[in-house]
């Protein structure tokens, strides 16, 4: 897939998407809604994928927990083959337990157990589909004292031993490094840079809470003057790569999140090369 | 050191039980380990909360937000999800509205929950090609013994209230008389998605009794009877006629003889 910049599309935007045809390098969805094959979204959606290409982009086979899959993945596969996405990602955290699906993106205790179980799911994932996903870091607000890897270590092992793609979401390391006292630097460094295939890019807010500020991935407004720096310092030591700005929250008018894409693909084409798109 | 199960057995029982024994396991470094948590169980309440809230809108209109909340709480209580997917999530709200004794004294609101349930499972329906007139050419000895399917996703909500009229003025740019007379407006309607609109028509007695037996799986004879009964004077045929080019049915089948009653009357 070419370094292209694309944009996260949300229902409200799927007739004027259709209507303005804006020149963006490709459209990235929340694949669980689309599961209902043959429904408006889903008829939306097809039309969509005639137009641009499509990234599937997972929130709900809770990659991190021992929990009931087949449904999921079935759901998922339909999707898969009907759309022929460009890529197909989800997030190394859990959301699923107990018989509860939380909907919610919950961060891991990075220890050898939890990279053995991600490990294996994400090789029932592959398995089922037939190709490679993506696998996205996700934005925390709490560490598990038992840890005993760092997260970017911890991703890294996991894309290395299942074989599939990183997405780093480059919002999601600032806000995480924010919280945790990392160094975001230190964390690109420790990636294995040709794993990783994909970026995201999105608006975050502070919040105070107890007297401590705490970074909250919102997704409501645009990427913040800090992000862009990281974007591109990542840019930097990975290379240029497909960029998906996500704004799911307070939805802007399209315009305002394509205008973001052309912020990430000008950055981008000052990193191309005449042979650095990256192939998947 | 806890195992990853255990951690999130206990994780979830923060979340959804505000059980805040896995703070144990949590780093407190700058904020106490419990609201990191908390951090979590906002986000996960709000989220599903607001999932609830875009299905039951006009519950929520009727309710006030801060009653609705409390719904809302309670829903999650007794039916977390269970699906990685929020379209199924929901299908429960009419029997806990009547269930909690606070609705007591508000019985037509499970009907008004029946109706925006019935409103979502028609839209995440698949799409299917009503069925034509061509369709019916059905050899005579045969047609006692058809059958109608009804669009996917169809429901027809049989309600002691005037629920479509409840929903109609609680809609936010609806202008006129908002009255309301529980009293009149017994009706069944019919749920059902046409093209991408979701549609709430009201039913004739004698149209419900037609749909009803057919969504029902009994024959179009049946069902025709059915109708007559329900209105003396009603034109079954006609009715018949009118949802089919409306694209009300979605399939026909002619039933084996052994499984079909005996005739009642003939097809218009």
């Amino acid at each position: 897939m070419p370094a292209l910049a694309g944009i996260g599309l949300r229902a409200p935007h799927h007739d004027p998407l259709l209507v303005d045809r804006p020149a963006v390098g490709f459209v990235e969805v929340h694949s669980e809604n689309y599961f209902n094959a043959g429904s408006p979204p889903h008829r939306a959606l097809t039309a969509t994928r005639a137009h641009y290409p499509v990234s599937l982009h997972g929130v709900g086979l809770s990659l991190g927990s021992d929990t009931p899959l087949a449904d999921h993945l079935h759901r998922l596969a339909d999707l898969v083959r009907h759309i022929e996405p460009t890529l197909v990602s989800d997030h190394l955290c859990w959301c699923a337990a107990s018989g509860v699906h939380l909907n919610e993106l919950l961060p891991l205790p990075y220890t050898e157990e939890a990279l053995d179980l991600v490990v294996a799911r994400i090789g029932a994932v592959q398995d089922a589909l037939g190709r490679q996903i993506l696998v996205e870091n996700v934005s925390s607000y709490l560490e598990f004292s038992h840890s005993t890897i760092a997260e970017a270590e911890f991703l890294g092992a996991v894309a290395e031993r299942a074989d599939c793609g990183i997405l780093l979401d480059v919002n999601n390391v600032y806000v995480s490094a924010c919280n945790h006292g990392w160094d975001a630097l230190a964390y690109l460094d420790a990636l294995p840079a040709q794993r990783v295939w994909q970026l995201h890019l999105a608006g975050h807010q502070r919040r105070s809470i107890d007297g401590a500020t705490l970074c909250i991935d919102t997704h409501d407004g645009p990427v913040a003057p800090a992000v862009w720096h990281l974007y591109e310092a990542t840019l930097a030591r990975l290379g240029p790569r497909p960029t998906l700005i996500e704004w799911d929250a307070e939805l802007p008018p399209l315009a305002t999140l394509c205008d973001q894409a052309g912020q990430a693909q000008r950055r981008l084409d000052q990193h191309m090369g005449a042979d650095r798109a990256v192939a998947v | 050191m806890p195992s990853l199960s255990e951690l999130q057995t206990g994780m979830v029982a923060a979340i959804l039980g505000g059980d805040d024994s896995a703070a144990a396991h949590v780093r407190g470094a700058g904020l106490p380990p419990a609201r990191r948590l908390a951090v979590y169980r906002n986000a996960v309440r709000v989220r599903l909360k607001d999932a609830l809230a875009d299905v039951y809108p006009v519950l929520r209109r009727l309710v006030g937000d801060d009653c609705f909340d409390g719904i809302a709480n309670e829903y999650l209580r007794r039916h977390p999800p269970r699906e990685g997917w929020l379209q199924s999530f929901g299908e429960h709200m009419a029997a806990l509205c009547a269930d909690l004794p606070v609705l007591s004294g508000l019985s037509y609101l499970p009907d008004v929950a029946r109706l925006e349930w019935a409103r979502q499972l028609a839209w995440h329906s698949p799409a299917v090609a009503p069925l034509g007139l061509e369709a019916f050419a059905v050899p005579p000895t045969e047609q006692a013994a058809v059958s109608l399917d009804l669009l996917p996703g169809s429901t027809l909500l049989p309600s002691a209230y005037p629920v479509a009229r409840i929903f109609e003025v609680n809609q936010p740019d609806y202008t006129g008389d908002d009255t309301v007379d529980l009293s009149h407006g017994s009706q069944t309607l019919l749920v059902i998605r046409r093209d991408t609109t979701v549609c709430v028509e009201r039913l004739t007695p004698a149209e419900a009794a037609l749909l009803t037996l057919l969504a029902e799986g009994e024959t179009l004879g049946q069902a025709l009877h059915a109708a007559v009964s329900a209105e003396d004077s009603c034109a079954a045929g006609e009715l018949l006629a009118r949802h089919v080019a409306t694209g009300t049915f979605a399939a026909l089948r002619v039933m084996p003889a052994a499984e079909a009653a005996a005739p009642t009357r003939n097809l218009p």
